[in-house]
This record gives structure tokens, sequence and C-alpha cells, in this order.
């Protein structure tokens, strides 16, 4: 089976699970996530975790906020094992892309797609934008 | 061939362009609108909603019929949406291959009663679901893929 474990500084791991369930509902029910508050150390959860997957032959893909900040890096020793991937960035398109994929295991240059994909949802749009571009066809 | 014909206000939005078309597998979203076609303001923002390796086609309903009709969508794996139930009602009247419709959303207002979460219809358009159900066309409510079918016939 393919865990997700959406990570993050308080509760934006909370808010992105809400949100992502009214687009793709039921799916977003195999998602766990953590929040880290003030004055706790994402330490324990990472301890917690190591336990559960050291026993575990389950995937795990764990999506975190913010590259480098400490939820990222200390849950980023769990590249350790092989059923581990870790992500940072965390988006909307990123985790709707993740939850969508059907594959129960996704290769390096799926995660590449993902990210990609995660980057192409950034952009800007002002007055200029209008477009009056040639319209797709058949 | 068409996998979907989907009635929503919104159009294509989230739900639509993420969840629908990857569990209807989609290759092709058309965009079946009178309005659309001639508001570039609205057509701009439905091709921000394009997702990525999906070909999206915004046509009048007029046209959106005679391209169906044609042949030349045969090839794509369609997904087809539309504002409202009368919309839908004139595709699945004037295009024989369109066997189901999807019920997504439809707004409130002072004339329609809900039906569903996100469904609400008028009078007009009850009448409009029956008579697509006498006609032995499915007609189902769901927001999301996931989300079990619910036969509108059963909440009219």
């Amino acid at each position: 089976m393919k865990k997700v474990i959406l990570a993050s500084h308080g509760d934006l791991s909370k808010g992105m699970l809400h949100s992502v369930s009214m687009i793709v509902g039921d799916l977003a029910k195999q998602v766990e996530t953590y929040s880290l508050y003030p004055g706790e150390t994402p330490n324990d959860y990472y301890e917690k975790l190591k336990l559960e997957i050291s026993t575990s032959t389950d995937t795990y893909v764990i999506v975190c906020d913010v590259k480098g900040g400490s939820v990222h890096t200390t849950l980023s020793k769990l590249m350790e094992f092989e059923n581990v991937t870790i992500l940072s960035g965390m988006n909307m398109s990123m985790v709707l892309d993740l939850l969508l994929n059907q594959k129960e295991k996704l290769e390096t240059s799926d995660y590449l797609d993902l990210i990609q994909n995660a980057k192409n949802g950034m952009s800007v749009v002002s007055k200029d934008s209008i477009e009056v571009r040639e319209d797709e066809e058949f | 061939m068409i996998q979907l014909l989907r009635v929503d206000h919104r159009l294509l939005h989230g739900q639509v362009a993420f969840s629908w078309t990857s569990a209807v597998s989609a290759d092709c979203i058309l965009v079946a609108n009178d309005d659309v076609v001639v508001n570039d303001l609205r057509k701009t923002t439905i091709k921000l909603a394009q997702p990525s390796g999906v070909k999206l086609v915004m046509k009048s309903m007029k046209d959106a019929v005679e391209a169906i009709n044609s042949g030349v969508t045969d090839k794509y794996k369609l997904l087809v949406v539309v504002e409202s139930i009368k919309d839908a009602k004139m595709l699945v009247d004037q295009c024989p291959s369109v066997k189901s419709v999807n019920l997504g959303g439809t707004k409130a207002t002072k004339e329609t009663r809900q039906i569903s979460k996100a469904m609400n219809v008028s009078t007009d358009e009850e009448n409009m679901i029956k008579e697509m159900v006498d006609k032995g066309v499915e007609v189902e409510i769901r927001m999301v893929p996931t989300d079990k079918k619910v036969k509108a016939e059963s909440v009219l």
C-alpha cells in the first residue's frame, strides 16, 4: 500500500488535506498529516515513524512544507529506508497529482514529473493575459 | 468516445480538471457553452484549468453537437462539460452517442430546489431529467468520482 504523509510547521498539512478532499473526495482518506507546533521537536514524530516504517512493507511518501525546514530535514533521515520517498515544497497540485496517481510504486522519474507539474501549476495573470490565442480544435 | 458528460455550472474547475479527467482517463476536454466561445475573459480563465497533456476544445452548443456527430471526436477519450441541465438535454436529444449524464453541480436560485449537496433544479429541469431518463439515458449525481452514484430519478 502507498501511504502518503503531509508534514508541516503548524496546520498547513491539515488545511492541505481539507482542501484536497474537496477535489478528490474519499481518495484523501488514506492520507495522514503531521503538524509541528511551537515548542515541539519533529524528532518525536520521526522516532514514531521510524519504528512504524521499519516493520512495514508499505511504501511511504512524505510531503514536507518547506525545503530545509526542521520538519523536512528531520523526516529526511527516513530516506535510509528503501520504501520511503521525501518531497518538499508542498503545494496543492503536487498533492493532488500524488493522490490521483494510481501506481502502487512511483519511480524517480514519476516524482520528477510530479514536481515539474507542481512547478507548472504556478502562474501569473493580469489584464494583458486575456488572450486571443488560437483555440484548440479536434 | 464520450467517457463522461458532466453538468457543472463552474464548467472546468479543480474537481473536473483533476479528479474526473484522471478517473475517466480523458485525453480531451470539450467545454460546450454558448457564452464561453464569445467571452475572452471566461475562455482565458478556463484555459488556466487545462490539465497538462490533455487537449482542451471550447465550442458553442450547436458546434459541439456537430463535432460529436461528425465523428471527429471518436478518436479521443472525451470528457464533455456543460453548464446546465438544458445544455445536457440538448446533447442527449441531438447526439445519439450520449447515453449517460453526470450531474455535478448547479447553482441555487429562487426557482430551484435542492436535490443533493451540490445540485439545485427547477421544475423545468426536473422535467428534462425525467425525459432523459424515460429515453433510457442514465442520469446520475456525483460531485467527485469516489462519491456513490445516485440516480437522479430517485431524488425527484
